[in-house]
């Protein structure tokens, strides 16, 4: 078995039985609100057409935005709890992906259940009632056991979505099955994008299997087969709720009997130490490649460490600020430019030193320091293309850009960035096109575009053999890269220390080298080799 | 003539002969249902479903309702156990207004058989009969004991049939397990609407007369609709003609076909008189052509 599939099967563990627990919580949650609302619509028609509509209407919602959407409203929610009632949860990770899971699960739960009681037979309500029994045992005895086959049909729908829009669980910080797919997506590794398909898509057709077996089941009055799917499914709904408990007590099980030393260093632990450390990464292979950075660092300077991966690039910024995460890799023109809403172009220097003010004062973040590298938007064009219109930097392209296509990712063409670049050199294209990051370099290189916004030390620029054209006008701001510490953290001086070495040690062509080895075509290393490989760099620089 | 002579011969043993026996020695004339005055309409007043009904079913006594459909026969027979709430008028049973009693208890106390037979395909044949005793809060003992009894009762071996679905029965069996359920928690009242309504001739046939001995072997008080001529001929004691949610008159059997008191009641007791005539000049002819033929042969 190769190195790249041994890794994907490494943490199958844990992807799978977190996608289980979200899945099989969000369908419980969701079977508990749909089941009574669909019964109270179906006794009161008043509310039967607002309540389909408004959760239909959830469903419209796309849902890695209805995810998304949860974090901030769950940091607010969170604040009020904890002034008013002194709880605190985490708004990242579990919450968000549970609720809107459940949110997405009642549609087709609740319009069966309402189809499947509507469509009892009125001659069986009639001689239940006529016998003597209550609504309430109408309802019971008679209705729901009749409307019972097409409300499991509804159960399969909401099961096979579920596990499905799970995977995008993976932004708002919860492991799950998407973790496989967007790592894999941002690092162009399809091995991970393919397994984590075929890990969801088995998951999915086995419920439905199950629940098909259940449907049949009381459709046929077949009690043995009803019994046994049951069965079946409520030990995989408990191995679901426990797994990821249980897959961690596994870990630590092992992690113990391995290392002694655990008992000794709980004694000289400072007061302010930190017992976990959560690192956060965006969604590209360089910031899974310094979290692996961190995160080895750190775990050799004895602390234990979560890595919450393929964060959005606001909320891992709400995910600090909100004391979720502890640590993670930004980059000044974006705190800049998203969090602190400026637009002026100013140097390097000033940049640096409003932005570490504003971050402690308004959020009581620290800025470690600058790794040492700059990842900025950088222009860039197939260097044949390039070469044949004869451009070097961007001014070049003033008189070509009337016939040439522009492709920046997603969020680009919104960016200050932009603008700037836009307006300084009064750059008209002839198209603009928003595309996934992954899918933008394969845009360029296919010549579906001509220009792209890359990011200066993305791999793909070497792999492809970009050329990076020269920002003469200087309209676009620094990007250094930095190491924001959360409020808490940055009360362990021990972890600033033992951050330390990496501060100002990274030049951009090691990172240009570390991501290049990610996403090369060829001879492809891990997100883990590569972090390794840096650190030894950075440990034989230091020792020089 | 024979055919219809043979009719009220069958009949007559039974009323007469019944009710003159009994009659003001085991029923002193006990009204056990009572209808005022009772009206029901639909739409504010615009449909009228039965008009200003006034009616008495005395213990013991096995009544039938009968009329073509939308008559109104059915809505008279739901308006007793409160299916269908009058809008006028008011109706008694056991001497209290049935305004005045909780639905669900009245609904337990009287045996329903319903028009399709209504078995809940969920549950077992031994969970249908069961399902009035369990509302009760009869112990499962007891409730296994009445349904075996009950199985016994309308001749279906309950180990053959106690843990069968009614998808697995025939039309004859379910309609027994029917009455079976409706009987369980021993009404002195039963409903039945239109309860042999979907059955061959053959097992009707059979079904009518056990019904008409549970009846009497139970002393129920029970009231049937039907829109079958001769079932209500042969079975009741006494029929109430409907048309257009009025009622055309009560009367026995007897005194229906001897001394109708309208037109209608006139004109739809001629059918069955008419059907036995055509039957018997049928067999007739069969007869002789039966002979000729045999004659032929030899």
């Amino acid at each position: 078995m190769s190195e790249n599939l041994a890794e994907q099967f490494a943490v199958l563990p844990e992807n799978l039985s977190n996608h289980l627990m979200i899945t099989v919580i969000a369908l419980a949650a969701g079977a508990a609100i749909s089941l009574p609302l669909a019964v109270y619509v179906v006794k009161h028609p008043r509310w039967r057409y607002p309540a389909l509509t408004v959760v239909s209407v959830v469903q419209t919602i796309p849902s890695l935005a209805l995810l998304a959407l949860m974090v901030p409203l769950l940091i607010g929610l969170t604040a009020l709890t904890s002034r008013w009632l002194g709880i605190e949860f985490s708004a990242l990770g579990f919450y968000p992906a549970v609720i809107g899971l459940t949110m997405y699960s009642i549609l087709p739960m609740l319009r069966n259940t309402v189809t499947g009681i509507m469509g009892v037979d009125s001659a069986m309500t009639e001689a239940a009632r006529g016998m003597g029994m209550t609504p309430r045992q109408v309802l019971w005895k008679v209705e729901l056991p009749l409307a019972a086959p097409v409300i499991i049909a509804g159960l399969r729908t909401a099961t096979v979505w579920t596990v499905g829009i799970a995977t995008l669980a993976t932004p708002v910080g919860q492991r799950c099955l998407g973790n496989y797919i967007f790592r894999g997506l941002q690092t162009f590794n399809w091995t991970a994008v393919i397994f984590g398909c075929i890990v969801a898509a088995a998951l999915a057709i086995m419920l439905d299997l199950l629940l098909g077996g259940m449907e049949r089941g009381v459709k046929e009055r077949r009690r043995m087969l009803v019994t046994m799917s049951a069965t079946v499914l409520s030990v995989i709904f408990v191995a679901g709720l426990f797994a990821p408990t249980g897959v961690e007590w596994a870990r630590g099980f092992g992690e113990q009997a391995g290392f002694v030393a655990d008992a000794d260093r709980e004694e000289d632990r400072e007061p302010t130490r930190l017992d976990v450390v959560r690192i956060g990464s965006k969604t590209f292979t360089e910031q899974f490649i310094l979290s692996r950075l961190m995160r080895e660092t750190l775990q050799d300077a004895g602390y234990e460490v979560r890595e919450r991966e393929s964060l959005g690039s606001i909320v891992i910024f709400d995910a600090l600020a909100g004391g979720e995460i502890d640590v993670y890799v930004d980059y000044t023109g974006t705190i800049w430019a998203n969090a602190m809403q400026r637009d002026e172009i100013l140097p390097d220097w000033n940049v640096h030193s409003q932005m570490a003010g504003w971050l402690a004062e308004a959020h009581g973040i620290r800025t470690l320091g600058s790794l040492g590298f700059e990842n900025a938007y950088a222009l860039a064009m197939r260097r044949e293309h390039a070469e044949d219109l004869g451009v070097e930097k961007i001014s070049d392209l003033i008189e070509h850009a009337r016939d040439l296509r522009m492709g920046g990712d997603q969020e680009f063409f919104g960016r200050p960035e932009w603008r700037s670049i836009r307006d300084r050199y009064g750059l008209r294209f002839r198209d603009q096109v928003s595309y996934e990051s992954t899918f933008m370099y394969q845009s360029v290189v296919s010549g579906e575009v001509d220009v792209i916004a890359a990011f200066s030390t993305d791999g793909r620029i070497r792999a492809f053999d970009l050329k990076l054209l020269e920002d003469d006008l200087e309209a676009i701001p620094p990007y250094d890269a930095v190491v924001l510490l959360s409020a808490r953290a940055a009360e362990d001086r021990e972890l600033a220390a033992a951050l330390a070495p990496l501060i100002d040690a990274i030049p951009a062509e090691w990172m240009r080298e570390a991501n290049h080895m990610v996403d090369r075509s060829e001879d492809r290393r891990t997100v883990s080799a590569a972090a390794r490989w840096l650190r030894e760099r950075i440990e034989q620089d230091a020792d020089d | 003539m024979r055919a219809h002579a043979d009719l009220i011969e069958r009949t007559r043993p039974k009323i007469i002969g019944g009710r003159l026996q009994s009659g003001g020695v085991r029923y002193p004339l006990v009204i056990v249902i009572r209808f005022r005055n009772v009206s029901k309409s639909y739409d504010e007043g615009r449909t009228r479903a039965v008009q200003s009904l006034s009616l008495t079913i005395e213990a013991g006594e096995l009544l039938i309702l009968l009329g073509t459909s939308g008559c109104g026969k059915t809505t008279t027979l739901k308006m007793i156990n409160r299916l269908i709430e009058p809008t006028e008028g008011s109706i008694e049973v056991d001497g209290q207004s049935v305004a005045k009693r909780d639905p669900v208890q009245l609904r337990r106390g009287i045996g329903y058989v319903f028009q399709g037979v209504g078995l809940f395909p969920h549950m077992t044949v031994g969970e249908n009969i069961g399902v009035v005793p369990r509302l009760l809060k009869w112990d499962d003992r007891k409730v296994r004991s009445r349904t075996d009894e009950l199985l016994e009762l309308v001749n279906m071996p309950p180990g053959d049939y106690r843990d069968r679905m009614p998808h697995q029965l025939s039309g004859g069996q379910r309609q027994r397990v029917g009455l079976a359920r409706a009987l369980a928690a021993k009404p002195k009242i039963m409903l039945m609407d239109e309860p042999f309504g979907a059955l061959d001739p053959l097992t009707r046939d059979t079904l009518q007369s056990e019904f008409r001995k549970i009846h009497e072997a139970l002393d129920l008080t029970s009231v049937m609709v039907t829109h079958d001529m001769t079932e209500a001929l042969l079975l009741a004691d006494r029929i109430a003609v409907m048309h257009d949610g009025e009622m055309k008159q009560v009367a026995t059997p007897r005194d229906l076909l001897r001394s109708p008191e309208n037109e209608y009641v006139r004109e739809i007791m001629q059918t069955p008189k008419r059907q036995a005539d055509q039957l018997e000049a049928l067999a007739e002819a069969a007869d002789a052509n039966g002979s000729g033929e045999k004659g032929g042969e030899a």
